[in-house]
């Protein structure tokens, strides 16, 4: 009797070990899970493997379609058209107070030619993504040196001054790239009611037509949506959210994967887009704009020679 | 006596048993619902209009390459 006594006891030590062991499983897990997620955080990019942010990331989940592509290339126009409106404005109030402006117009002429680069961008050819995410980058620094220029040339309180100057005048250049955006938007969105319309099992046109003809607008056509589906059977509306939540997923680890492709080879493409426009410079015979694309070249390949870890982005060094 | 150890100790492993299972089965759905990617185990109507508005794109939605000045 008393070795069956030892062998229960034994027994119980095992199942009560093993369900400890499993519990420290889960705990190792989460651990481990949340020592990936930590590092994921702190992950500085490697060199000068691109500058490409979690914005820009987001921004590329509808590139997947050509008129999701042809919506984030518009948009990225409408930025570079907006800033090369208000720094043609800051440099005639500039040169009107008698300050040196060549810097900033070269900047500017720069700006002009990467504004042909995104106006000639394909939406429907592979790499979309890549250009999307280089040209971008592109419009950021050219952003930053003209800014930086100007606070070079100019005291704090001139700064202020002309910054407020230059946003209270009204930026009307861009007015019929903003309608077309809106258009390809409210296109994007329809498809999206029709999408929705699939997963719900509606056949309904007359809310995707009212939104076309702008008889109802976007909220409404949400809280119609949401009244639909909450109107729906536990079920059904399950199998709707995992549908959602599951393509949201697969959206986010694709533009995931297509910014990591281009954050391959980020410096050398920006070498190459110096190299074309270095050309175009020359063909224009501006010396100024030569000159300053020539030193950013000079400086890129410099920092290419200093090894990764000591180079700064594309397009940021600084013409003087 | 003896028997009554003997049955009292093979209920404890029974229960234990139950209570070690129950924490295995229920592990995922757990998992689910820790993780911010993945599918949530308890959806409400917030949780689906959520997911609606994230479907479609604002129409002032705009692209943010800084200030010139």
């Amino acid at each position: 009797m008393k070795k069956i006594l030892s062998i229960l006891m034994v027994l119980v030590l095992m199942v009560s070990i093993s369900s400890l062991a499993l519990a420290d499983d889960d705990t190792d897990d989460e651990l481990d899970q949340e020592e990936q997620d930590g590092d994921n955080e702190t992950e500085e990019p490697d060199g000068n493997e691109s500058d490409i942010d979690e914005k820009t990331e987001e921004e590329t989940e509808i590139m997947n379609s050509s008129l999701g592509a042809e919506i984030r290339l518009l948009q990225l126009e409408k930025a570079i058209i907006k800033n090369i409106e208000q720094g043609e404005r800051a440099v005639e109030v500039l040169k009107a107070l008698n300050y040196s402006t060549t810097d900033l117009e070269a900047i500017l002429e720069e700006m002009q030619l990467l504004l042909g680069e995104v106006q000639a961008a394909d939406p429907n050819s592979t790499d979309s993504v890549q250009v999307f995410v280089d040209l971008k980058s592109d419009a950021r620094n050219l952003t930053k040196e003209f800014r930086e220029t100007i606070k070079e040339l100019l005291s704090d309180a001139k700064y202020r001054e002309l910054k407020q100057r230059i946003q209270e005048m009204p930026c009307d250049g861009v007015q019929n790239l903003s309608k077309k955006i809106q258009n390809r938007i409210k296109q994007f969105n329809r498809n999206q009611i029709h999408r929705l319309y699939g997963l719900i099992g509606e056949t309904n046109e007359s809310l995707a037509e009212g939104y076309e003809n702008g008889t109802c607008n976007l909220s409404q056509v949400k809280w119609q949506i949401s009244k639909m589906v909450n109107h729906m059977i536990k079920q059904k509306k399950q199998e709707m959210f995992y549908e959602l939540k599951g393509e949201k997923i697969k959206k986010r680890n694709m533009a995931e994967a297509n910014v990591e492709n281009a954050s391959a080879n980020f410096t050398e493409r920006g070498l190459t887009r110096l190299n074309i426009r270095l050309q175009k410079a020359e063909d224009k015979g501006n010396s100024h704009l030569i000159q300053q694309i020539q030193n950013k070249i000079a400086n890129q390949s410099s920092d290419d020679g200093n090894g990764p870890g000591n180079n700064s982005n594309s397009g940021n060094g600084k013409g003087k | 006596m003896d028997k009554k150890i003997v049955s009292l100790s093979l209920i404890l492993i029974i229960l234990i048993s139950l209570a070690a299972i129950y924490v295995v089965i229920n592990q995922p759905a757990l998992k689910e619902d820790k993780d911010d990617g993945a599918i949530s185990t308890s959806i409400t109507d917030e949780d689906i209009s959520s997911e609606i508005d994230n479907v479609f794109l604002e129409e002032d939605d705009e692209i943010k390459i800084g200030e010139m000045i």
